[in-house]
């Protein structure tokens, strides 16, 4: 646990000394700030529901959230295992005494806390609603718990690709390929007849899986859906850094 | 139990793709020995030592570290080897301090005795002065000795070390050398390196391993010969030299040229000075020489080349 503990604090301290992360970073609030600026600009527009909307749109009311969900997590995680392979330090940790556990969960842990972090901001949004309006908190915390979901499933498939490469780009690039597609297969439910198919897409879609929470829901089957898909990848991410030959 | 062997290597290969990189090496490192890694660019030195160090694993063949398959129980013999990987890669954006510190919290378990340890290493390797560096602004030298202060660091049984002088001065090289030696009472050391008189300064042992195989195990005779050059070399001379207590073996080199060996290094030149003229051959030249590795290197390498 200490080993786990110490390498988590690596990852971390490499966040916050790395001008990359404050990009990642001034990037998110740019766009979540552009978002809130539209959303507060349509309650003038009239028929709106009020000021208690704006967070709903905020949570995947518009495509504006699933391009952030596809393309920060990626910049998070690509540095994770590519940057030691690159500079080598990978042979530094495959000959510490560690356990293939401590090394793999130890990424995703600091890849997701900075994740986590990236969304503290955005409280910031919460209170000025609440200011101006009364809005139902139930649904706005579900939607963080929801965003919280998704994230580790996608922190999870960007260490695995990460694990993958020595080139940040090509872990950055795959690991939006595979988000890519749980994000979009929701719109082959249009393409199928098969009411087999169907469900089985409509199963696999990640924004389908996250749409009970804006609403104030806390779905089980969707809460098994992210954490199983995010085992999933870890396990990928075992195969891929136990491999023979891996960083040679 | 104590096992005497450090390291024990048997029948290992390892090929890259189709391209064998050590071919069926087996050798053995004991306590409180320094094993010098011997071979010129590409010979598989790098390779054999990651495989040691639990990098790479072997294709076939098994190796024990104090006893312990490295297959069965990686994390304890990891645990017990001290690794300073050829290139010396280090994180950069760490100072030296943190780096060491975190380090100590990976290979030791008390808090306290990680401390105590990082400030031993800090003043045995002489990183003192870069301390509060940052890893990316030292200079090759002092990379060099944080990476070696990081292998000592929880004072392991075995250590490897992957060229641990290149890019130091000359003051760092003798430092770093004594360093090595003085470890010989602690630990097992494994060195490669392609410098052959840091070998014959520091190693009691060589192996030379050309295209991934050893090629030559050669135990480094710290005993001095003396070479004699004379004329009219007579059964008398070398009766004489034989009858001195101290001399336990003459080479006839050439006509009228010697090697004699003594036991425990005695200089014996005095007695053989006598001995030759009481025979009444004249002394030319008389001097104390080495066996020199690099003919022996040379011989090897260049041998199997031309086959």
């Amino acid at each position: 646990m200490k080993e786990f503990l110490a390498l988590t604090k690596k990852e971390l301290r490499f966040y916050f000394q790395s001008p990359v992360a404050y990009i990642i970073l001034a990037a998110f609030l740019s766009v979540t700030g552009y978002m809130f600026y539209i959303y507060t600009g349509l309650l003038s527009i009239p028929g709106t529901p009020g000021i208690i909307s704006v967070m709903r749109f905020f949570f995947g009311g518009t495509w504006l959230f699933w391009v952030l969900l596809l393309m920060i997590p990626p910049s998070v995680t690509m540095r994770l295992f590519s940057e030691e392979y690159k500079t080598g330090t990978i042979e530094i940790i495959k000959t510490s005494p560690l356990k293939s556990w401590h090394v793999i969960l130890s990424k995703i842990a600091g890849g997701y806390i900075f994740f986590l972090f990236l969304w503290l901001p955005t409280f910031s949004y919460v209170l000025i609603v609440a200011l101006f309006g009364k809005p139902d908190m139930g649904p706005i915390l579900c939607s963080y718990i929801g965003t919280a979901l998704a994230g580790i499933m996608l922190i999870s498939i960007g260490v695995f690709t990460s694990s993958l490469s020595k080139n940040q780009l090509v872990s950055y690039m795959l690991a939006i390929a595979i988000s890519f597609i749980f994000l979009t297969i929701g719109v082959m439910e249009d393409f199928v007849s098969d009411t087999d198919w169907k469900a089985v897409i409509s199963f696999l879609s990640l924004p389908n899986n996250f749409a009970n929470f804006p609403i104030g829901i806390i779905d089980l089957e969707s809460v098994v859906y992210f954490i199983s898909f995010s085992w999933f990848f870890i396990l990928l991410t075992f195969v891929s850094y136990n491999r023979k030959g891996a960083g040679e | 139990m104590l096992n005497q062997k450090a390291i024990e290597v048997l029948n290992v290969s390892k090929n890259f793709g189709s391209i064998p990189a050590v071919k069926d090496v087996s050798f053995s490192l004991d306590r409180g020995e320094i094993l010098g890694f011997l071979g010129p660019n590409g010979a598989g030195k790098t390779t054999t030592m990651r495989l040691l160090a639990g990098f790479l694993s072997p294709d076939s063949g098994k190796i024990l570290i104090d006893g312990i398959n490295i297959r069965n129980n990686p994390v304890k013999t990891k645990n017990m080897i001290g690794y300073l990987p050829e290139h010396v890669p280090l994180y950069g954006e760490m100072r030296v301090s943190e780096y060491l510190a975190f380090r100590g919290c990976i290979k030791i378990k008390s808090k306290k005795l990680s401390r105590a340890r990082i400030s031993e290493v800090c003043k045995i390797c002489d990183i003192e002065p870069v301390f509060k560096r940052l890893i990316r602004n030292l200079s090759k030298g002092y990379r060099q000795r944080v990476g070696l202060a990081d292998a000592i660091l929880s004072d392991p049984p075995v250590l490897i070390l992957d060229e641990p002088t290149t890019g130091l001065d000359p003051n760092q090289l003798r430092q770093t050398r004594n360093l090595i030696k003085n470890l010989r009472h602690r630990h097992a050391v494994l060195i490669s390196t392609h410098i052959l008189s840091e070998v014959e300064a520091i190693c009691d042992r060589a192996l030379i391993i050309n295209e991934g195989r050893i090629a030559a195990n050669v135990s480094l005779d710290k005993n001095e010969k003396i070479f004699l050059e004379c004329e009219n070399i007579s059964d008398d001379t070398l009766k004489n030299i034989r009858g001195i207590s101290e001399v336990s073996d003459i080479r006839r080199v050439l006509e009228n040229s010697l090697e004699i060996q003594t036991r425990n290094n005695t200089d014996s030149r005095g007695d053989i000075f006598e001995a030759v003229v009481k025979s009444g051959a004249k002394i030319l030249c008389m001097k104390h020489t080495k066996d020199s590795l690099e003919d022996l290197f040379m011989e090897i390498t260049s041998k199997q080349k031309i086959q």
